[in-house]
């Protein structure tokens, strides 16, 4: 049988985030890689920042940075791969979430790649907001390639 | 312990979609990653309708990493957009609407939109869009800062087959 398994990734973060005490409260994740989970400043819902734990299977600096120089030809952290999906809740089951935007916070130590992960969740009409039904996450380093245009 | 690795999933394409602006010229699409050779605007004329913007399709590896002969019913994938510092949503993107179709290339150049018997598929095409203006739309400036992309190859076991599966509680009605 062909080996397909030619574009290697490794699972880093896996796990859920709930609001226990409802939407606007605290937010809690239960899984692997994450050490905290922090509303994002001045943020009451829907932006959350999930810091990586510092060792495995976190490993934040796994998470690199581009290849320096400028100008930069692709985005930071071109080797992280992150999945977000959303639980739904009541019948039929819905989740009302419009759009999710992931983003990784650099550290400043040179090296380091980024230790942060910063998600905004919105529903109708883009406003942030916190899924009822909390949602899943998986985080990946992508291993290897390079560019291609 | 157990051992839930019961649903073989074989990595073939894991990358960042971004959209390059040159000094001169037209932004265009770049890919960084593992398992495509290369990234085009989708053409227009039938069967593709191109778009200017936010409409992609990444030809896949032909030998490994990403020789796939991808069937339809074996692709699995997901893609996230990345946020924006400058959306109006705080790390947010107006990228709300992602869609994969797997698509065939017989000859450099032109695209079918159906995976060729005993081919496969070896051209993914990604669109992505805007639902506030109804447009697909790339991901950059305050809609976004990249897309990810991960397609895995499912059913990757030594056997390739579907079955119904029956049983006490799901057993037909007999008559």
């Amino acid at each position: 049988m062909p080996d397909y398994a030619a574009a290697p990734i490794q699972p880093i973060v896996e796990g859920v985030v709930t609001f226990p005490g409802g939407p606007g409260t605290q937010p809690f994740f239960d899984g692997k890689g994450v050490s905290a989970i922090t509303r994002a400043p001045g943020f009451l819902f829907g932006a959350y920042i999930l810091t990586l734990d510092v060792g495995l299977p976190g490993n934040a600096g796994a998470v690199p940075f581009a290849p320096s120089g400028p100008p930069p030809l692709f985005a930071p952290d071109p080797d992280v791969r992150t999945m977000v999906t959303p639980i739904s809740t009541g019948s039929p089951p819905a989740s009302f979430v419009q759009s999710i935007g992931v983003s990784y916070i650099p550290s400043a130590l040179s090296g380091v790649g980024a230790p942060q992960i910063e998600i905004a969740i919105t529903e109708a009409v883009f406003t942030l907001f916190d899924p009822a039904g909390g949602f899943q996450i998986i985080v990946w380093r992508g291993l290897g390639g390079g560019p291609v245009a | 312990m157990s051992d839930y690795a019961a649903a073989p999933a074989q990595p073939i394409v894991q990358g960042l979609i971004t959209i390059v602006t040159p000094q001169t010229g037209l932004p265009f699409p770049a890919f960084s990653g593992t398992g495509v050779s290369s990234i085009v605007r989708t053409p227009p004329g039938s069967p593709f309708s191109g778009n200017a913007a936010g409409d992609y399709l990444l030809m896949l590896d032909e030998g490994l990493p990403g020789d796939v002969a991808l069937d339809l019913i074996f692709g699995r994938s997901f893609l996230t957009v990345r946020g924006s510092f400058t959306n109006v949503v705080h790390f947010g993107t107006s990228i709300d609407q992602k869609s994969i179709s797997y698509v065939a290339s017989t000859a450099p150049g032109v695209f079918v939109a159906s995976p060729v018997p005993g081919i496969g598929s070896n051209v993914v095409r990604v669109v992505l869009t805007a639902s506030s203006t109804g447009l697909a739309t790339d991901p950059v400036g305050s809609d976004g800062n990249g897309c990810e992309i991960v397609i895995w190859r499912g059913n990757a076991g030594p056997d390739s087959y579907s079955t119904n599966l029956t049983g006490p509680l799901f057993a037909p009605v007999m008559i």
